[in-house]
């Protein structure tokens, strides 16, 4: 086998697949890939289409948020308007908010990461298809009917951050709080499902040869900007978790009279609630990285440097979370942490904007529509950092907090920081995709309207809230000398409405999807998206060797085109792409990738239906979606992890395997990103259960003198047999006998012991009189049991999927993918609960006075 | 074919970012714990024993990888990366330190 990694870069070894292809091959991978027609078309998981429909999906929700910030700003143009009532403008500004941070901006960074990474990697698809499919119908599905209670007056009225105790039962009695609560939490489902996909993708679907340092900036914004929702958006799930708990049973989380803390909720809230301001910034600064290069025809300066400013942005983010809470009375050495962060984020931050100015500098920009918006974004992200900066300062922010100085800041930040970088990547990726590329003139005016009214809108706000105008009111009196300031920022307001409908106009006049001849390459860029690509990505797979091999290789594009390089057919007859190492990309096997059907699209229905129904408490038809929803599932994966093919001839001389287990395995990868996701949920709950004791240990329990090995004696024990039945089955599977019988009833009887240990913990507990609505305490033992309970049924539900393929044949030594991925979440649920255990029974022994 | 490069020789770039995360949580948590414990004075020395150990740790493993720059293949890049997030992780610490040394805890 060649060694890839080990050839120099301009090696003129002859290329890896014999020219001129046999015929009937590059048909045959057309008619592998073709997509269903007609309404057939929701069953396509091809990232090229679940990519439309997202980006689509994504800029619908940008324009009805867009509609609903238009409404707030004829309110607040003059003094003492009544043009909305109060209830509806509460409505309308937390469904501003909501809907422009969860349905569109993570969905549309996530949306073009589905459409381009593949292209720009140069693999066929995505690792997992069908769950890409999931996420996005999952928040087409949940995010318009989300939209849709504003029409029935239920929209939730508590602010995007939907604070406690406001959005508590006492305050927020409707239904309008539990629709963000089961929606937004749901959708954050979908987003880390999305999240998953791009991590694995990332990391093994890379080119041959495209070392981690080789890979565009894009993939790697993507990457981390992936690694973030993985750590992030556990906080904000776990948060809404437990406010419905809260609302629907009275468990008394937030409510301080009952030992719960209404301060807990923010900090789950920001410690999401930041990073995700990087999480939506980063994408967008990926996308600015690789379009600065392109427009000044240089490569990018300081590449390195500005991986070292992204992986740095990546874990400050999460330092910066108090500085959301810098009034509510923290200590102040608490605070000069936080701000401390806030100072050092500024510096990779910073790094990145000399890189694009140094890489602008050595080159010769062309004056194009996505160089307009890229300076735009230069020019407004930067003022919006510089206020960021003012903000990050306690003294600072103790004057400006909730005035619409923030309001100003968070809308420099955000549109300067994401909207401008996605109209870049718009007009800059539109030609891959269409047969024309969007028009100059058009797109000039689009800017010049979308840069002028956004500077006219928002510029005056900093001044308006210096002078006292605090955010979110429904009106203001005449006098205060905010009159003039709020009607130049109405009037700016629509002036940038209009350049989104320029740009409107120009997409319709201009874009023409296809992927059989679109306009191609009009910037002469250097990475692989823009090489031929058809819906099965590029014909033939190429080693890559530099970070802009079509600037390194100019006959690149006709060699791929000719099938000249890796994998120019279908080795199996089904949609499949190459798996490689995750640090040098060397190839490692093939991998069989899953076409349409309909078992995903039931399921992601399903899915919303049952958070959806929860919402309006029907329970019954929410069960029933559940169970359809579980059953769909089932079907979806009955067909994944499909039997070994024997090895394939890929070209080069290089032959792989067509499956693989273990830690080599890509399933592997994304069942262990799982677990970290579980495990970031967990540590999110750790932090409120330790916060409730720092703030109200009165509530905790006084000294009863029993040890707590006796009562943990009995669940113990069983977690004790369902691991030992984990390593039996385990052992028997990697035996030479083969006893598929015997392993499924081990695994089904090992998976009831870890449901039976957790069941026996919460009795134990109802046993001792403890309710859950009786304390905050209360409430964080029972929670606990809530999140043991969640994983324990997922590893009971995959134990007896497990069981019915072993008994059905689809389970043995070598095609154990399943088994595998059901060992590390058993292992990993077995670990929760020991940990439960001790920390539900151990901690308030050890502190009890 | 060479053993490809497992994750984990990419990953070791993100130690620097690590401690410092390490740190981070240290002295706020410490901060919470001694302020409900009544031992505001004992901040002092956690603050400063925690950002020592922590830029210790740091220079130790920047120091590890400076040796390993002129390595093939991507190491020697993954090393430079690590290098430069070690620097700036130093510069959070001290950043965290200075907060502590200027300002009185639980006030």
């Amino acid at each position: 086998m060649t060694d890839i990694a080990s050839r120099p870069p301009n090696d003129p070894a002859p290329l890896p697949s014999e020219l001129p292809r046999p015929e009937g091959e590059r048909e045959r991978l057309e008619a592998i890939w073709r997509s269903p027609r007609g309404w057939r078309v929701i069953t396509e998981v091809n990232n090229t289409v679940i990519g439309y429909f997202y980006i689509a999906t994504a800029f619908l929700f940008f324009l009805l948020a867009g509609i609903l910030g238009l409404l707030i700003r004829l309110q607040l143009a003059v003094p003492g308007n009544d043009f909305l009532s109060p209830q509806t403008y509460n409505q309308i500004f937390t469904m501003h908010g909501t809907v422009m941070m969860f349905l569109f901006a993570v969905p549309a960074v996530e949306a073009a990461g589905i459409l381009l990474l593949p292209q720009m990697l140069g693999a066929r698809d995505l690792p997992f298809p069908r769950l890409g499919a999931f996420a996005f119908w999952a928040y087409f599905v949940g995010g318009l009917v989300f939209f849709c209670t504003l029409f029935f007056g239920t929209a939730p009225d508590g602010g995007w951050f939907m604070y406690p105790p406001l959005t508590g039962e006492r305050f927020s009695p409707g239904i309008g709080a539990d629709w963000w609560l089961l929606g937004i939490g749901f959708i954050e489902i979908s987003a880390i499902a999305g999240a998953i996909e791009i991590i694995v993708g990332v990391l093994r679907t890379r080119a041959p040869g495209m070392t981690l340092t080789k890979m565009p900036i894009f993939a790697w914004t993507l990457l981390i900007f992936a690694g973030m929702i993985v750590f992030a958006f556990p906080a904000v799930i776990l948060a809404t978790i437990l406010l419905e708990l809260e609302r629907a049973f009275g468990w008394p989380f937030f409510i301080a009279e009952k030992g719960g803390d209404p301060l807990l909720w923010q900090h789950l809230f920001w410690f999401f609630g930041h990073p995700e301001v990087y999480i939506i910034f980063l994408p967008a600064a990926g996308m600015v990285s690789m379009i600065v290069p392109t427009m000044a025809r240089v490569p990018l300066v300081g590449y390195r440097l500005i991986v070292v400013a992204l992986i740095a942005v990546g874990f400050f983010s999460f330092g910066l979370w108090v500085h959301h809470m810098f009034t509510t009375g923290i200590p102040a050495r608490s605070l000069g942490f936080f701000s401390a962060a806030s100072m050092a984020v500024a510096i990779p931050s910073g790094i990145q904007v000399f890189a694009w100015i140094a890489t602008i500098a050595a080159g010769r920009l062309k004056i194009t529509v996505p160089s307009l918006f890229v300076i735009g974004f230069l020019i407004i992200f930067t003022l919006g950092g510089l206020t960021g900066v003012m903000v990050a300062m306690v003294p600072f922010d103790r004057q400006a907090h909730d005035s619409y100085f923030i309001v100003a800041h968070l809308h420099y930040v955000l549109f300067g920081g994401m909207v401008f970088p996605l109209f870049a990547a718009i007009y800059y990726w539109a030609p891959a995709f269409s047969r024309r590329p969007l028009s100059e003139r058009l797109g000039r005016w689009a800017f010049g309207l979308i840069f002028l009214g956004f500077n006219i809108a928002f510029l005056p706000m900093h001044i308006t809230g210096l002078i006292g105008m605090p955010r979110r009111v429904y009106t203001y009196p005449a006098g205060m000398g905010w009159e003039t300031l709020n009607l130049v920022s109405t009037l700016g307001a629509f002036m940038l409405a209009a350049g989104i409908v320029v740009f409107l106009v120009d997409v319709m006049c201009n874009i023409r999807l296809t992927n059989v001849k679109p306009a191609g390459d009009v910037w002469q860029a250097g990475t692989l998206e823009w090489l031929p690509n058809h819906a099965f990505g590029l014909r033939s797979i190429p080693r890559v060797d530099s970070r802009e091999p079509l600037w390194e290789q100019p006959g690149l594009a006709r060699e791929v085109e000719a099938g000249a390089h890796y994998l120019p057919r279908s080795a199996t007859g089904g949609r499949e792409t190459i798996v490689t190492s995750p640090v040098e990309a060397q190839p490692q096997y093939v991998m069989r990738l899953t076409g349409p059907g309909y078992a995903h699209f039931a399921a992601a229905v399903f899915t919303a239906g049952f958070f959806l129904l929860l919402t309006v408490k029907a329970v019954f038809l929410a069960g029933l979606c559940g169970v359809g929803a579980i059953a769909s599932i089932m079907v979806w994966m009955w067909e994944c992890d499909q039997a070994p093919a024997g090895e394939i001839d890929i070209g080069g001389g290089i032959r792989l395997p067509s499956y693989a287990s273990g830690p080599v395995s890509h399933s592997w990868w994304a069942m262990v990103v799982l677990m970290m996701v579980a495990a970031a949920l967990y540590l999110s709950y750790l932090f409120g259960y330790l916060y409730l004791w720092t703030v109200a240990p009165q509530f905790w329990p006084k000294s009863d003198g029993s040890p707590a090995l006796a009562v943990m004696l009995v669940p113990a024990a069983l977690l004790l047999v369902s691991g030992v039945l984990l390593e039996a089955s385990r052992r028997l599977l990697d035996g030479k006998g083969n006893r598929p019988a015997l392993i499924a009833v081990l695994l089904v009887l090992g998976t009831a012991a870890l449901v039976g240990a957790l069941s026996v913990d919460i009795l134990q507990h109802w046993q001792t009189g403890l309710r859950p609505q009786a304390s905050g305490y209360a409430a964080m033992v029972y929670a606990n049991a809530t999140l043991q309970a969640q994983i324990a049924g997922a590893v009971l539900l995959t134990g007896a999927f497990a069981a019915a393929r072993l008994l059905a044949g689809r389970i043995d030594r070598i095609r154990r993918v399943v088994f595998d991925n059901l060992a590390l979440l058993w292992a990993y649920a077995l670990g929760q609960a020991a940990f439960g255990l001790l920390l539900t029974h151990g901690f308030p022994r050890l502190v009890a006075q | 074919m060479s053993r490809p490069l497992p994750l984990r020789a990419a990953a070791t770039a993100l130690v620097g970012p690590t401690i410092w995360a390490a740190h981070f949580l240290a002295v706020y948590a410490s901060e919470s714990l001694l302020c409900r414990a009544g031992a505001a004075g004992w901040h002092d020395g956690v603050v400063t024993a925690a950002t020592l150990v922590a830029l210790l740790s740091i220079a130790w493993h920047g120091g590890s990888q400076w040796s390993r720059r002129k390595m093939g293949g991507a190491r020697h890049e993954l090393a430079r990366i690590a290098i430069a997030l070690d620097a700036l992780s130093a510069l959070a610490v001290c950043f965290a330190g200075l907060a502590a040394a200027t300002l009185p805890a639980c006030a």
